[in-house]
């Protein structure tokens, strides 16, 4: 069972929502894997209590330019559809972060003198939280440009993780909960791609509804089963409400603004020591989200 | 003419409605410019009522005709990214997983396949309510931001505050630290970090700061909703005097910033707290003088 | 001596220096010995997604140029040329070819390289 939680909107709540899910499922004794794949921007690591079991570094191969080889032919430089070649009378050069790691250069080269070579990209790191709840991030190193590659790895990692999990101790299929990146481009795409079903969380103001429904357009394309989490509520404002209604999307839970609550957020606070936070009425809310998603597969609480 | 950019690291932290504000204060003298073109929300933020618009094409795909295709299979033995599929004894190409590399155009024995311009956004030009020019775009869902829509955004904003004579352009820049952020910062005189004093927010906006810090451009930090976490704007004061960058000072937590996106207005219009006014209109004259100041 | 421009438009001697390179229009090769000048349009790299400095670049390698005259260079840019033999020089935009080159010859020209 893989739920994906993404906004469109920066700051709405995705990561809140994602480790209060996480947790709730943990705690319900189901196998659990918390997966951040905001790579740019992790931060559900912050509320957690975790010790790292391992880190590995993510790496995108990439062409490295062999002279003794080259005939100086230039037809690295015609095959690159990213400009990253440049193939002078007596030099090449190869621009890594232009590249996009097609390998055409590299297979299509006469001489065999572009040989393609890992490059890191960032680390995926995964972290023990409980016996039955692992958390898994993908950090993406300052300075590379492509963000979607590392969404795409991190979250097959902790798909082939769960499945290994589930061979080995022949358990009960894990939940897998996917904290998305803001946006809607290619990263959050990916980020949704193996999701059985999709949360959106949004805000009610009209950067929310916009950005929400540019996410709905992604997620309605994918057929996914979708459901709305309005966070951080206030009354006099209904646009998510009549654009839920027209588009037939269920909400699934109101979170009010709570003063408290942002407070108890920028320290770290999310989990008391019994898990939940009992500031914001979450568990409810939690309980129409699991209701929802068991509806909606064949999967939910065992 | 200058140019400054507003990031966060942390999505949602304010950098629409703070650039927003400065664009108010700035009125025709200003070009705003929004590089969140998968999240844009400066138009909205600003009343903006567009004048023009174009089409944007990212790059190419891959298309394979079914006419041609013998189904051998060698676009499909090459390609890295999982995006040519079998389909009863031929290929077809899935564009949505295609990056437009050509290597199976290359390769195609048939000749077969032809790369084409694939639209993926579109480019808006257009005026807020209180006369300043604003240039934004809308990144077509699912498709790559590799941050070329972005520059096209800030070119068109750069021909526009020529042609208007305009003094500066406003960039609302996205979260992240990629290629999308860095599009929106680069060349630019000054980077203006919104920040929000938790960890989360503390956390992506040092990462924000070692990507400005990679492009060498001078940088200051304005902490928003400060009052929320006292204790963590006097921490991110601390992190702007080691790391030798502007602090601008703190705008409190209010509902009005909320209240003043539902009414389709900016903080400045929408507000009666003068702490906040202040604030902004005594850092935007400050920012700008610096910004003036540097060659 | 060929000397290129990184320029405006196609208007041969009269043409406008650009402030851009990667994403300029174009270049204007002039060919001292017989006062003769080609355009190299530069329209596919004014909308390349990145790299717009590497292929334009490439084409002043290609050129045949010995000398560059336009605005400073981006690092991917500098990368290619400084490669090559082209001696690089920050020529004036806004000035046309014509000005740009009477400044060169009255060495009043930034080396840029």
């Amino acid at each position: 069972m893989k739920i994906t939680i993404m906004s469109g909107k920066g700051g709405v709540g995705k990561t809140t929502l994602a480790v209060f899910l996480s947790t709730y499922y943990a705690r319900k004794a189901n196998n659990v894997i918390l997966a951040d794949l905001d790579v740019e921007e992790p931060n559900a690591g912050i509320f957690l209590q975790k010790t790292e079991i391992h880190s590995i570094d993510a790496v995108v191969y990439r062409p490295r330019w062999k002279e003794d080889l080259c005939i100086f032919c230039g037809k690295c430089q015609e095959y690159c559809k990213f400009n990253a070649i440049a193939a002078l009378p007596n030099y090449v050069i190869v621009f890594q972060e232009l590249c996009h790691s097609c390998y055409a250069c590299s297979e299509l080269c006469p001489t065999k003198a572009l040989p393609m070579y890992p490059a890191k990209i960032g680390t995926i790191g995964t972290y023990h939280i409980k016996d039955n709840f692992v958390f898994i991030e993908g950090r993406l190193d300052i300075g590379q440009e492509i963000a979607s590659t590392l969404v795409k790895q991190t979250r097959d990692f902790v798909v082939q993780k769960a499945q290994e999990a589930q061979k080995a101790l022949e358990a009960h299929a894990t939940m897998i909960v996917f904290d998305a990146p803001p946006g809607t481009a290619c990263a959050s795409r990916e980020a949704m791609a193996k999701a059985d079903v999709v949360i959106l969380v949004t805000e009610p103001t009209p950067f929310g509804l916009h950005d929400m429904a540019m996410a709905y357009k992604l997620v309605k394309a994918s057929g996914k089963p979708c459901a709305i989490v309005i966070n951080k509520d206030t009354p006099g404002y209904d646009g998510i409400e009549e654009f839920a209604k027209s588009e037939n999307i269920p909400i699934l839970a109101r979170i009010p603004y709570s003063a408290d609550f942002a407070q108890a957020y920028s320290k770290g606070e999310l989990l008391n020591s019994d898990d939940i936070y009992h500031g914001i009425n979450i568990e409810k809310s939690l309980q129409a989200i699991d209701a929802w998603v068991s509806k909606n597969t064949s999967g939910g609480l065992k | 003419m200058k140019r400054l950019t507003v990031l966060s690291g942390k999505g949602g932290t304010g950098k629409t409605s703070v650039s927003a504000a400065f664009g108010y204060l700035s009125r025709s003298r200003a070009v705003l410019c929004d590089c969140d073109v998968d999240a844009s929300n400066l138009a909205l933020a600003v009343g903006a009522k567009n004048i023009q618009s174009g089409e944007f094409s990212g790059g190419s795909i891959a298309v394979i005709n079914a006419d041609l295709c013998t189904g051998c299979g060698k676009c499909f033995e090459v390609c890295r990214f999982d995006a040519i599929k079998k389909l009863g004894g031929k290929f077809k190409v899935e564009s949505m997983a295609c990056e437009g590399c050509a290597y199976c155009a290359w390769v195609c024995p048939a000749d077969a396949i032809t790369m084409v311009e694939r639209k993926s956004g579109d480019i808006f030009s257009a005026q807020s309510r209180f006369g300043s020019a604003v240039v934004y775009a809308e990144l077509t869902t699912g498709a790559e931001n590799s941050g070329k829509l972005s520059t096209q955004v800030r070119r068109m904003a750069d021909d526009i505050a020529e042609k208007n004579g305009a003094e500066i352009i406003i960039i609302d820049g996205p979260p992240g630290v990629s290629c999308p952020a860095i599009a929106a910062a680069t060349g630019v005189d000054y980077i203006l970090f919104v920040a929000e004093p938790t960890l989360s927010g503390i956390s992506d906006l040092q990462r924000g700061m070692e990507m400005a810090q990679k492009l060498a451009i001078p940088a200051g930090i304005i902490v928003n909703r400060s009052d929320i976490n006292e204790e963590m704007t006097t921490h991110i004061k601390e992190l702007a005097e080691k790391a030798g960058i502007d602090f601008w000072g703190t705008i409190p937590f209010s509902h009005d910033f909320v209240s003043a996106i539902r009414n389709g207005r900016t903080i400045m219009e929408e507000t009666k707290d003068s702490r906040i006014t202040s604030v902004l209109e005594q850092t935007w004259q400050s920012l700008l003088t610096r910004i003036e100041s540097k060659k | 001596m060929k000397i290129i421009f990184s320029v405006t438009e196609n208007k041969g001697k009269q043409s406008i220096v650009d402030a851009r390179f990667g994403r300029a229009a174009g270049f204007f090769l002039f060919d001292e010995e017989n006062d003769s000048g080609t355009w190299i349009d530069n329209t596919s790299n004014m909308n390349a997604a990145g790299g717009a400095g590497v292929q334009a670049g490439q084409a002043v390698v290609s050129s045949g140029a010995d000398v560059y005259i336009g605005p400073q260079l981006g690092p991917k840019a500098m990368s290619v040329l400084s490669m090559s033999k082209v001696q690089l020089f920050e020529g004036v935009p806004g000035k046309t070819v014509e000005e740009n080159i009477e400044l060169y010859k009255a060495g009043k020209l930034l080396k840029i390289r």
